[in-house]
């Protein structure tokens, strides 16, 4: 994806942030990463802003188990917002729940991804998640925050 | 029991067909993948599977002789059973209103085809790399 798109990583867990940040950045991943400590703060982030740009484009990775607002929650009043709607949103939790994965999808989640609780298989999946975001073919909408 | 997961290609093009599924194939994908020339024959093909059908995904042309992978993408969304099937549009179409009109009818993600086709090749490994993470329900 473009590098000027910024990839919002909702994870209270900072050990698992650091984790992914990390893994990303070795997948060659340049893009700008912010990180969100509750489902609350990024609802806050995408309704209300700071955007530095009247158009901008996101990839938002999505843990689920979150205080304040949980994923399954933040995913659904995203996706039921016309414009905040086109970001593409990825689960990535320890949840491999055959209920929650279904529950995602039909809230509109883009993927859903279980973090292994296998330190070497986590980061293999990360990596994979990067190599994937790094590609230029992967194309991320524009959206325009005045509009949320 | 380790279920199954179809992955379903539609792509109208031979040639562009072999590369991609050569490229999964030498990239370790052994699921079933099923290939449709157009989207009318992969619709037929969900109509015809029972609940306990698991697509990993459907990968799509945009641009058909007849018909359009928008149609398809907002045909299989607005479907009760099958919107929860993950889409993703690859495409030479890199017209940014698409990627627009794709995501908001849907789709997981736009990937637009690369012309060269040691790119192409390159681009199916780490497509290939990342769907071997992801989970995907019955439909």
């Amino acid at each position: 994806m473009e590098k000027n798109s910024k990839i919002l990583i909702a994870e209270d867990d900072r050990g698992h942030f650091l984790l992914i940040k990390r893994n990303l950045w070795l997948a060659c991943v340049e893009n700008e990463i912010i990180n969100f400590r509750d489902g609350q703060e990024i609802l806050d982030f995408l309704f209300t802003g700071p955007h530095e740009d009247s158009e901008t484009s996101y990839i938002i990775l999505l843990d689920i188990r979150m205080p304040k607002v949980d994923g399954r929650e933040v995913l659904r009043r995203l996706k039921q917002n016309t414009e905040l709607a086109k970001i593409p949103v990825i689960m990535l939790t320890t949840t491999d729940d055959e209920t929650e994965i279904e529950k995602c999808y039909e809230l509109g989640c883009n993927s859903y991804v279980v973090k292994p609780a296998d330190y070497t298989k986590f980061m293999e999946v990360v990596e994979n998640l990067g190599a994937f975001l790094c590609l230029d073919s992967l194309k991320i909408p524009e959206i325009q925050p005045e509009k949320v | 029991m380790r279920l199954q997961k179809d992955l379903i290609i539609i792509e109208p093009q031979s040639q562009h067909y072999e590369i991609i599924e050569n490229g999964f194939r030498n990239a370790g994908f052994n699921e079933k993948i099923e290939r449709f020339t157009n989207p009318d024959q992969a619709m037929d093909f969900l109509a015809r599977q029972s609940d306990e059908t698991r697509i990993l995904s459907i990968i799509t042309e945009l641009n058909f002789p007849d018909s359009s992978g928008l149609s398809l993408l907002e045909s299989i969304k607005s479907n009760e059973k099958w919107r929860k099937i993950p889409i993703i549009v690859f495409t030479a179409d890199q017209e940014p209103e698409n990627v627009t009109k794709c995501h908001q009818a849907g789709c997981s993600f736009y990937i637009v085809k690369p012309s060269d086709q040691m790119e192409l090749q390159n681009v199916v490994k780490k497509l290939n790399r990342f769907l071997s993470s992801i989970e995907t329900p019955n439909i």
